[in-house]
């Protein structure tokens, strides 16, 4: 899954619905860890469709 | 090593420290952003009660206005208004200053002997021989801080408590995808909040006018990403055109998830509390979410404290916790899952049906049970299938 970080504001809903617990926010970044396996849930909750799942 | 580190400064968290401090509790609040207070992520309305409960008087600094009613506009566009003393009953609400509100209770804490300690991600959380290891990142620099207790308050990603195997996944249907702007707005009565429902205008959620004085407002709109056509930023701009407001003068964007699902299965174990929006202390029907989460961290915050120094952090010395906030809001929290999800499944025309009714028979006390008693009353069948609930 790739975050688009220009559209992004690190609301943190993403990481909220991952089912592996993968993502990690700071103030600045999102972090994936090697967790993530492209479900897509997290592409359908992002408010602002910054997420996308190939 | 701390008796208690709170992870999340939000008003959960930082609730949760005052309170623990208070305690004598060595205690620490971690926050990933750089400021206490920003951003905002919500609508920033509280009730009396909550702040009342955790003993905060009502300061001018972070009050942004004071509620004396509410108006709710069905989908077909009926509206219903309550305000003053005779619906109120005692009841009144304010919309916060969230910025200025949430630094005071940082102050709070601090004077009660907590640190604060902003920039600061917790990247991990393990269990090593009676306490929790906190894997630490501030900046490039990544360290290690011990917990006797950890207190989970990081909010809608709630991700410390499933380190330490509590699950708190959200589903979808239980996320609602939030926008808001704070704006120049006049509303037609700011003493009122606004509510605005209907499956065009807010699908699986509603849409509000939140004022913030006689010109500011917090317009904003809740909606359940699965059952929409569409972004939540798109349908914001539509509800501003609804209501004659102007994107031109949008002085701050806000933008998060709301939890609607109920709190999760149990909220505590070894060295761990889950409080607030991590523990999906949320009000599902409203979304409500600082009230029920200043409560839950009020009753966490004093038990971590005294059970860290009393070396007593098991499952079972914290099982107190979830008795006591069940006790203090389960109930309502249950309820209004129910009726939440029993509004979902209406259609708009049925809720243009309410609303009717509603009007007719007009709001006795601004609560949910205020406005639907009557109506449960007066046409039983109407609405028989939550009945059962109430």
């Amino acid at each position: 899954m790739k975050i688009d970080l220009e559209e992004c504001v690190r609301c943190g809903t993403c990481s909220g619905v991952c089912p592996q617990n993968a993502i990690i926010l700071t103030e600045f970044e999102v972090l994936v860890t090697e967790k993530c396996n492209d479900c897509g849930i997290c592409e359908k909750v992002c408010p602002l469709g910054a997420i996308e799942v190939p | 090593m701390y008796d208690v580190v709170i992870v999340g400064g939000g008003p959960s968290g930082l609730v949760s420290g005052m309170f623990s401090a208070e305690t004598g509790a060595n205690t620490l609040i971690v926050d990933r952003k750089v400021e206490i207070g920003t951003p905002v992520r919500c609508a920033e309305g509280v009730g009396r009660d909550p702040l009342e409960k955790i003993g905060i008087k009502p300061k001018e600094r972070w009050i942004a206005s004071k509620i004396e009613g509410i108006r709710l506009v069905s989908p077909g566009g009926i509206e219903i208004t309550a305000k003053g003393s005779k619906v109120l009953k005692g009841k009144a609400g304010y919309v916060l200053e969230r910025k200025e509100f949430e630094k005071y209770l940082a102050e709070m804490a601090i004077r009660n002997g907590a640190e604060i300690r902003l920039r600061t991600t917790v990247l991990g959380a393990k269990r090593e021989n009676g306490f929790v290891n906190l894997k630490m990142k501030c900046g490039g620099r990544v360290y290690y801080e011990k917990a006797r207790i950890v207190i989970a308050a990081d909010g809608i990603e709630s991700r410390i408590a499933r380190e330490l195997g509590l699950p708190t996944t959200l589903k979808l249907k239980d996320t609602e995808s939030g926008a808001q702007y704070e704006m120049y707005f006049e509303a037609e009565d700011p003493s009122l909040l606004y509510f605005y429902f209907g499956s065009e205008i807010a699908p699986g959620g509603y849409a509000w006018i939140f004022p913030k004085g006689e010109s500011t407002a917090n317009v904003g709109i809740g909606i359940l990403q699965v059952l929409s056509k569409g972004r939540v930023l798109d349908y914001l701009d539509k509800f501003l055109e609804l209501i004659g407001a102007d994107k031109r003068k949008v002085i701050e964007i806000n933008v998060g998830g709301i939890p609607v699902s109920g709190p999760i299965e149990r909220s505590y174990s070894d060295n761990l509390l889950v409080v607030g929006d991590a523990a999906r202390h949320t009000d599902p029907l409203t979304g409500g979410g600082i009230g029920n989460g200043m409560i839950s961290g009020m009753i966490a915050g004093k038990i971590a404290g005294v059970k860290s120094q009393e070396r007593k952090t098991s499952s079972k010395d914290l099982k107190e916790y979830e008795d006591k906030w069940k006790s203090e809001i389960g109930k309502t929290l249950e309820r209004n899952l129910k009726i939440k999800e029993f509004l979902l499944e209406l259609k708009d025309e049925e809720l243009d049906a309410i609303a009717k009714v509603i009007k007719k028979k007009g709001i006795e006390e601004l609560s949910v049970m205020g406005i639907l008693a009557p109506v449960i009353r007066e046409h039983p069948r109407l609405l028989f299938r939550i009945k059962d609930l109430l």
